[in-house]
């Protein structure tokens, strides 16, 4: 009957809020349309996976599978998005689910454009963010279970869910928890879960982007306690706005590594420890990167 | 009507082994059949004590222990924690049962539940 909470310190751990302030885009990749089962493969074959299952209790991603001919580990991945969908294989899943020609083809173009539009961001912020964060970033069934909510058959129901998504029950809750302590998911009544994540997440790279945003909410929420109920000699706040030559950034990271990794060192020697602090260290441009120099 | 602690939870890292580990010791009997697979623990008591449950902890913590306290209004008690010093972790949710429930930490760091029964309603 009751949803776990996440530790205090649980993911607050987002180091690339600002990373991408002031980028400017150097390529113009065409929008991906929002991912839906009428424009996604791979939403259409979860949203035809629930209906299934909505429709026999015994049916199972493994049915499904053996129903297409595929193999339901390989389909399982497909479905989650850890594994691309060719082209060759939506014609063949298409044709034995009977979807028209005109069909395959607009999801075959689709999916050439969500996999240009996720590229490599996911990669890259994962890299950046600690422990905690990444491991909420980088479950795929977070944003998964998301999707799922928006499906017309679907079930409160953490057994379905699970069964839907291949999943143990288990990290189906351990989920929750963390979806419904980030604020991207409310249970508003005993039938209805709302994504709370809102329309900016489309995507699995979106709603990695929203949680970390959330993060990012949460750090400065405890970062601005800490500055009024912390006594000074227990904590440290500092930040310096410079001006500087592009050249020196390199040598700049550098440093900002070897300080970090240093400091971790240190606060690693006891064996007994009576405390957690939050560390970060954020150093990006204020100016955009193509902008003229500052005056 | 008091505010009474009406359950305990035990979240840990490997649900399974460990709720195992509990009936074997004390011949509790648990029940996952409910919509969010939690497994609820019946100590066969004749109703003395408090039921428990397991729940999965999140990847990051230790296995622990919390305490729900029934109440008669969440939203009002998340207020109120937070009047007193205390912090939200999870704001009142509606769970598939009917229970309406909010994870809380008071002022000390110690997190705990507060849970309104659909029964009260």
């Amino acid at each position: 009957m009751l949803v776990a909470p996440l530790s205090r310190t649980a993911g607050l751990a987002a180091r690339d809020s600002g990373a991408t302030i002031g980028r400017v885009k150097t390529h113009v990749t065409p929008p991906a349309p929002r991912a839906t089962p009428e424009s996604s493969f791979r939403h259409f074959l979860q949203a035809e996976l629930a209906r299934r299952c909505d429709d026999n209790p015994q049916y199972s991603l493994r049915a499904f599978a053996m129903h297409l001919g595929a193999d339901h580990s390989t389909l399982g991945q497909q479905i989650r998005g850890v594994r691309p969908l060719t082209p060759a294989a939506i014609e063949a899943i298409g044709a034995q689910l009977g979807l028209p020609r005109e069909r395959l083809d607009a999801y075959v173009a689709n999916e050439r454009l969500f996999a240009a539009a996720g590229a490599t961001r996911r990669d890259r912020e994962v890299r950046e963010l600690t422990r905690d964060a990444a491991s909420l970033v980088t479950d795929w069934w977070h944003y998964a279970i998301l999707e799922l909510t928006r499906l017309e058959g679907f079930r409160a129901d953490s057994r379905w869910v699970a069964r839907v998504l291949g999943i143990p029950v288990d990290d189906v809750n351990r989920s929750l928890s963390a979806l419904l302590h980030l604020g991207l998911l409310e249970m508003r009544d005993p039938r209805t879960w709302v994504d709370r994540s809102g329309d900016a997440a489309s995507s699995f790279e979106d709603f990695t982007r929203v949680a970390i945003e959330r993060y990012a909410e949460e750090l400065r929420r405890l970062s601005l306690a800490a500055a009024s109920e912390v006594p000074p000699g227990l904590r440290d706040r500092r930040s310096t706005t410079i001006a500087l030559a592009t050249s020196r950034v390199p040598e700049a990271l550098e440093a900002i590594a070897r300080f970090h990794r240093e400091l971790g060192e240190i606060l690693s020697r006891d064996a007994e420890r009576d405390a957690v602090y939050r560390f970060e260290i954020d150093f990006f441009p204020l100016t955009r990167p193509n902008a003229p120099p500052p005056e | 009507m008091g505010r009474p602690v009406t359950q305990w939870q035990m979240l840990s890292k490997n649900p399974e082994p460990h709720a195992a580990f509990y009936t074997k010791l004390f011949g509790w009997t648990v029940n996952a059949d409910n919509a969010l697979g939690y497994r609820m623990v019946d100590t066969g008591s004749g109703g003395r004590g408090i039921p428990g449950g397991f729940w999965p902890a999140p990847p990051e913590a230790h296995s622990f222990v919390q305490l729900f306290i029934e109440v008669d209004d969440v939203p009002a008690t998340v207020e109120k924690t937070k009047s007193l010093g205390g912090s939200v972790i999870m704001p009142a949710q509606k769970l598939p049962d009917g229970d309406e429930m909010a994870i809380l930490l008071d002022p000390e760091g110690v997190s705990f539940g507060v849970v309104k029964p659909r029964s009260s309603r």
